[in-house]
């Protein structure tokens, strides 16, 4: 009977939650499918003048995407460029989830909670469907990937030394495959999971706008320093360990991350069985 | 007129989230002063006599070149929206607006609700600036820009590079008009996607990933001159330039006003 109950709770989410957001997976897709055209110019450009013989890889192409910025170092001749291609996947990640739980909370989960008397089972719809909405922003955007390297590309998760230099700014020698699969597809997707947590937590807390400005915050603050407080550095490839010597490493990185999504979910579960509903409505 | 306008720029300013805002704001620009500016008083106490001291415009916040710059000069679109963008909104759904056409023209509820947000989103942003700016000039001397001592974040190629050098005030408080201007014209476009979007905190973030779209857009097209988050600064980490600058203004309020009003026309209609 309660098995019953949590898995018609998450159906619900589920497909409310994906059905109110199908605009912006839309949207995601065009994005990436920008990004994806973009990386393909740079590639045909440089073999034009012949200082890149092969098409680009999927692994290529996911690395110009996820990439973010190498360590910034003040400085007047070099002023502070966010990443804008890291940064605007991210704020659209936060996008997605900033309307739903709480809008669910004042109209139909009312009904829920006043039938199931069950607090918990709603909070843990509701992560589960947080972290389901980031893995499939994530698969749609690598679906993307796929389908663009399929047409114009090389289908292949080996990257390029040429270009990994050229367009992707880093070397690539000695460098393990399998450590390098878990930076470019396990680690974004790990870090967006902990941040969507920690802004949905937030949101009760709060609201669901200071919680996404201060999600802002921490992809700036992300960006502008290299350290592991900043979770956002995880989801940046040139800032891994692989690429650049002081980065994190990715076990560290997972480590934080799981950290950081138990913490966000058990404070949120102590904040919201405690919540005057009837009150914030 | 007078009246709804009355009634919808107190609606706007004697507001909580206004002073939220506003706090968040200056605790960002506090929060620069802390760092960047209170040493420099330091600095300046124990420095040789040759070496010129750091100014106020070499150091306040709109000089650019430290973390607490960047962040306010990306998040304040947020800032600004946070008062008032989502009112009229809110006022839709919540049908106060029928209580407000019963008593008023339809026509000047809607133009006093865009003055309203228009202001409250350019002041919001506006009074920490200020506040920076005061506090930098009671900590370091107003020394008038020179250009030989090479701390000053103007170059040759920056628009009002001279006006800098001669009326420093008057340059800064001329960049804070601009500011004022374009942060009002982007808390409006949240006017503009009241009619479009159904959910309250979409539409107070769309001013925000607006933003975020121009950025990605002036790097897509490889032209810095679009990114608003760069020209804005007053330290000009791009160039401003006006030829880029005013058609890019031009088309936002365009389609706010196009979208705003057309749809205000057919709703009176």
């Amino acid at each position: 009977m309660r098995n019953n109950r949590i898995s018609k709770i998450i159906k619900h989410d589920l497909t409310i939650g994906m059905k109110q957001n199908t605009p912006k997976y839309i949207l995601i897709a065009f994005f990436i499918s920008l990004f994806c055209m973009m990386f393909f110019n740079g590639v045909t450009t440089f073999q034009l003048t012949e200082q890149i013989v092969s098409k680009g890889s999927m692994m290529d192409c996911t690395i110009y995407i996820f990439k973010g910025m190498n360590v910034y170092i003040p400085s007047v001749e070099s002023p502070f460029q966010i990443p804008i291609i890291w940064l605007l996947i991210q704020v659209m990640i936060a996008f997605f989830i900033v309307n739903y739980p709480t809008q669910d909370l004042h109209s139909y989960g009312l009904q829920i909670l006043a039938r199931t008397k069950n607090r918990f089972l709603w909070w843990s719809s509701k992560c589960i469907w947080n972290i389901f909405t980031v893995v499939s922003i994530y698969l749609t955007c690598f679906t993307c990937i796929l389908l663009l390297t399929l047409f114009f590309g090389k289908l292949s998760l080996t990257p390029n030394a040429e270009i990994s230099l050229l367009i992707n700014e880093f070397e690539l020698y000695n460098l393990k495959l399998s450590q390098l699969f878990v930076a470019v597809f396990v680690l974004p997707i790990l870090t967006s999971i902990a941040i969507s947590l920690l802004q949905m937590t937030i949101s009760f807390i709060l609201t669901p706008v200071y919680s996404y400005m201060i999600i802002v915050c921490i992809m700036v603050a992300s960006a502008y320093f290299c350290s592991p407080i900043f979770i956002g550095n995880f989801s940046m490839i040139l800032r891994n360990q692989l690429i650049y010597s002081e980065g994190s490493n990715n076990l560290t990185a997972i480590v934080m991350n799981i950290v950081v999504i138990i913490i966000s979910i058990t404070v949120g579960h102590l904040y919201f069985s405690r919540y005057d509903i009837l009150k914030m409505s | 007129m007078q009246k709804i306008l009355k009634i919808e720029l107190k609606r706007a300013f004697y507001n909580k989230l206004f002073l939220i805002s506003v706090l968040i704001g200056c605790i960002i620009t506090g929060m620069q002063i802390y760092q960047n500016v209170l040493p420099m008083m330091e600095y300046n106490v124990n420095t040789y006599v040759e070496m010129p001291p750091h100014s106020v415009f070499s150091k306040w916040i709109g000089a650019g070149f430290t973390f607490w710059d960047d962040l306010f000069f990306i998040i304040f679109p947020l800032l600004a929206s946070i008062p008032f963008a989502d009112s009229f909104y809110i006022d839709c759904k919540t049908g106060y607006v029928k209580n407000i056409f019963t008593r008023t023209k339809k026509s000047d509820y809607y133009l006093s609700k865009f003055i309203a947000v228009f202001l409250s989103g350019g002041t919001t942003v506006i009074i920490p600036l200020l506040l920076n700016l005061y506090l930098s000039a009671l900590c370091l001397p107003s020394i008038i820009p020179d250009v030989t001592a090479g701390t000053f974040p103007i170059f040759s190629n920056s628009t009002g590079a001279a006006f800098f050098y001669t009326h420093p005030f008057l340059y800064v408080f001329l960049y804070m008009l601009l500011i004022f201007i374009v942060s009002g014209i982007l808390v409006t476009i949240a006017l503009a996607f009241s009619f479009l979007v159904n959910y309250q905190y979409v539409v107070t973030l769309t001013p925000f990933m607006c933003l975020i779209f121009i950025s990605f857009v002036s790097m897509f097209f490889s032209n810095p001159s679009l990114d608003i988050s760069q020209w804005i600064k007053p330290s000009q980490t791009t160039v401003l330039n006006f030829a880029v600058i005013i058609p890019e203004m031009l088309v936002l309020a365009l389609f706010v006003i196009i979208t705003y009003f057309q749809e205000v026309r057919n709703e009176t209609n």
